[in-house]
């Protein structure tokens, strides 16, 4: 290269383009089954997931994090937020388990999110929710689970279903289409840090990649 | 890769591996290829290799080396003067390279959506500029000082989605555009550039980058420098901190004639 000025040195890019967002709601039992060590080791897996998902410059960028629980209610923990603000929320565990509501929640919240996309002209990968239960539906679900079965169908969503220690794996086989998976034992760590890696993989995809998961063997049991 | 073309065109095109793609030991799924024909027609296509596909960078050959010389053949018998007839034209191109696509993947015994790629053909004439996009590849063309983006780029609903030339709806997906006016310099990308260059949602050329490029095209007096320049230039630090995806550019210029072509080459070196 000779030492003149490079003319394509002068080449500017534009900025006014958003990063494309890869949203992804955690919906999550509190029920108070969940009370102890389940709701203990969750959080603390939360808090890992904080940290591997901020670990990717892009990633924390590009994927967007919400939590909502169910159990006495459902709420909202986190609304939408980029990775890099995520903040690992403690829950606390008690009441029934309204999965049902919190289905149909998660998917409106996805809806909404995708509409906000839509109207800014940012770019999204296919949103994820990650349902994680140690029980059984308390109140109506089988609408909720045909709703699922139905957006998965479209690709309107990818819905992931762990069950923990006792929970109803034939319920979460009729929502999910996707083979639900058993956590082993409490390891909500490894779980969340597959969880962290498959969505740094997903938002780094590119046009007509079809994005290989890692093998969840590290934590879960297929039933 | 430093290339320029007989009389009326000037071309330099660079296409250099994204980092991702050096991540994964994944190669360069773009190509390119470009002629001038005799009477003066220059035809380029470009294409990117689908990254779910096996082989997309050998669908991506395949597909630029059958669509232009599709296209050089039927305008060496017959020469579109309406639009429909250049329908038909670039239609037909797209078409024929879906088959060699089809019949390199049967001679595999491989699925045909183990090469899936795009498309994008652009056929420069003396009067005009006819486009054929299947796909997200880009052509801005610079006319008169203003910069336009010809085909829309195809998404689907997802940032990682959009059509093939392996697809069985080709047909209805190819998307064919006339810029009835020639034009005085122009430019092919693939999908990796396009964040840096094009405003997405409004499918508008960013003219600060082409300005430059433009410039430099015009005054490459070298084509083996400004051929290394250009991929220095797409895989420069900058570049890769903004896209991870394989990068290629097609620089065109429409040499007046009272310029002498700087140096004959042909596209014997393209990927």
């Amino acid at each position: 290269m000779s030492t003149n000025l490079n003319p394509l040195d002068l080449v500017k890019f534009d900025d006014s383009n958003p990063e494309a967002r890869c949203p992804c709601i955690l919906l999550l039992d509190t029920s108070g089954s969940m009370s102890g060590a389940a709701i203990n080791e969750l959080n603390a897996g939360l808090e890992t997931f904080q940290q591997e998902i901020q670990r990717d410059d892009s990633a924390a960028v590009r994927v967007e994090v919400a939590v909502i629980t169910f159990g006495n209610g459902v709420h909202t923990a986190q609304s939408f937020v980029s990775a890099h603000q995520f903040v690992a929320p403690r829950l606390t565990a008690g009441g029934n388990t309204p999965m049902g509501e919190g289905i149909n929640l998660a998917l409106d919240q996805l809806r909404q999110r995708k509409d906000t996309y839509k109207q800014h002209g940012v770019s999204y990968y296919r949103p994820w929710v990650f349902l994680i239960t140690d029980g059984a539906p308390t109140d109506e679900w089988r609408s909720a689970g045909q709703r699922v079965q139905q957006e998965e169908n479209e690709k309107a969503v990818a819905f992931f279903a762990v069950g923990v220690e006792k929970a109803d794996m034939k319920v979460l086989a009729q929502i999910s289409k996707r083979q639900p998976l058993r956590l082993q034992g409490l390891n909500f760590r490894d779980m969340f840090v597959w969880l962290s890696q498959s969505l740094t993989t997903v938002s780094h995809s590119q046009v007509g990649q079809q994005v290989p998961l890692s093998s969840p063997a590290g934590w879960s049991i297929i039933d | 890769m430093t290339l320029v073309a007989p009389p009326n065109f000037r071309v330099i095109a660079g296409s250099v591996q994204g980092t991702s793609h050096l991540r994964t030991r994944t190669p360069c799924q773009d190509a390119y290829h470009f002629t001038e024909i005799a009477s003066g027609e220059l035809i380029v296509a470009l294409s990117d290799g689908a990254g779910s596909a096996a082989y997309g960078e050998e669908g991506a050959q395949h597909a630029v080396a059958t669509a232009v010389a599709t296209v050089a053949a039927a305008l060496d018998r017959y020469r579109p003067t309406t639009r429909r007839a250049w329908h038909v034209t670039v239609q037909s191109a797209f078409l024929a390279a879906q088959q060699a696509i089809f019949a390199l993947a049967a001679q595999r015994e491989r699925a045909p959506r183990d090469f899936a790629a795009t498309l994008l053909l652009l056929i420069f004439t003396a009067e005009e500029t006819i486009g054929g996009l299947v796909g997200d590849c880009v052509a801005v063309l610079h006319h008169d000082g203003t910069l336009l983006s010809l085909c829309p780029p195809q998404r689907g609903e997802y940032a990682n989605t959009t059509n093939f030339v392996t697809q069985p709806d080709l047909r209805s997906q190819i998307d064919v555009r006339q810029w009835a006016k020639p034009v005085r310099s122009a430019a092919l990308f693939s999908d990796g550039l396009a964040p840096l260059a094009m405003n997405l949602a409004q499918n508008e050329p960013f003219a600060p980058f082409f300005e430059p490029l433009f410039a430099f095209l015009a005054a490459a007096n070298d084509a083996a420098v400004a051929g290394e320049q250009l991929a220095d230039f797409l895989s420069s630090d900058r570049v890769n901190a903004r896209t991870d995806d394989d990068k290629t550019l097609v620089l065109i210029q429409r040499i007046a004639h009272d310029n002498v072509p700087i140096i004959h080459a042909t596209c014997n070196d393209c990927h």
